[in-house]
């Protein structure tokens, strides 16, 4: 009972600002369960019929969940900006000015790819439909949807290790 | 249908790499030049990226209504739709990018 109350204190007195970026780790891991979705339906795709339709709904879904994510992290950015906040502590020391100067800023750039590349994937199966299956009529763009699918979540993690590189030295 | 279905997935693919080209060209620009970090730098808050993201994304959306019109072989537009996404990656890593935008100052 002590460790409970304990546990709901210390939840409630994390800043506001502190909560905001655990759901934005939250929706990173969302996201890794539907790229794990999307690749198994992309395999089902020539063996099952429905899989194609749910492989669209999934790659929707996961289009609203990295534009959510991006739009949390651009939130997250306005406490790491501010006079006090983690980059101005980073830019202070030469021993951790990398970690902004090179993690962070590759992190921020890194993750606009993610949503553009699944929503191209998202279009190319919905307009396609069907014939997506086909492999041999639409081999270069059933192709292109897995090479964004697979290549979005290579980024995705780049940007969540990078992110726990950062946060660990100065955390929002 | 069919073929214009094929024709609209492969401009799809050219207006991804147009968009994402567009975002590393543009984050040089800006490291080289006061006034694009400015003009770019609208909400001080959040800084320059905020910009940046909605300049690339109006490109995006640009290169989708445009590219519409343009008839493209589905291996092509993978191959450069692939070579641009490998590229931004790099071309937004700040070792590389920053030597590049030191080089446009002078």
């Amino acid at each position: 009972m002590q460790e409970l109350v304990e546990l709901t204190t210390g939840l409630s007195s994390l800043s506001l600002w502190s909560k905001f970026a655990d759901f934005h780790g939250l929706l990173a891991m969302t996201s890794l369960i539907l790229f794990g979705a999307a690749i198994v339906l992309y395999l089902l795709s020539t063996r099952a019929s429905t899989a194609v339709s749910w492989l669209k709904k999934v790659l929707f879904a996961l289009f609203a969940n990295l534009v959510l994510l991006d739009i949390a992290g651009l939130a997250v950015y306005i406490p790491y900006r501010s006079s006090a906040g983690p980059r101005t502590i980073l830019k202070a020391s030469q021993e951790t000015a990398w970690l902004h100067n090179i993690v962070f800023e590759h992190k921020e750039f890194l993750a606009f790819a993610p949503p553009i590349l699944i929503l191209t994937a998202a279009i190319i199966v919905s307009k396609l439909s069907g014939s997506f299956a086909d492999e041999s009529k639409n081999k270069w763009l059933r192709k292109s949807v897995i090479f964004s699918i697979i290549i979005s979540l290579a980024y995705v993690l780049i940007v969540a290790a990078e992110a726990v590189l950062v946060t660990k030295s100065a955390p929002v | 249908m069919e073929e214009k279905n094929t024709q609209d997935s492969s401009s799809v693919l050219l207006a991804a790499a147009v968009a994402l080209t567009f975002f590393w060209k543009l984050n040089i620009f800006k490291e080289s030049f006061a006034g694009v970090k400015n003009a770019l730098n609208f909400y001080p808050p959040v800084g320059p990226l905020l910009g940046l993201f909605l300049s690339s994304i109006f490109v995006y959306v640009l290169a989708l209504i445009l590219l519409k019109f343009i008839n493209v072989n589905p291996k092509i537009a993978f191959i450069l739709f692939a070579i641009s996404t490998i590229l931004f990656a790099l071309m937004v890593f700040p070792p590389i990018f920053i030597p590049i935008a030191e080089l446009l100052k002078d």
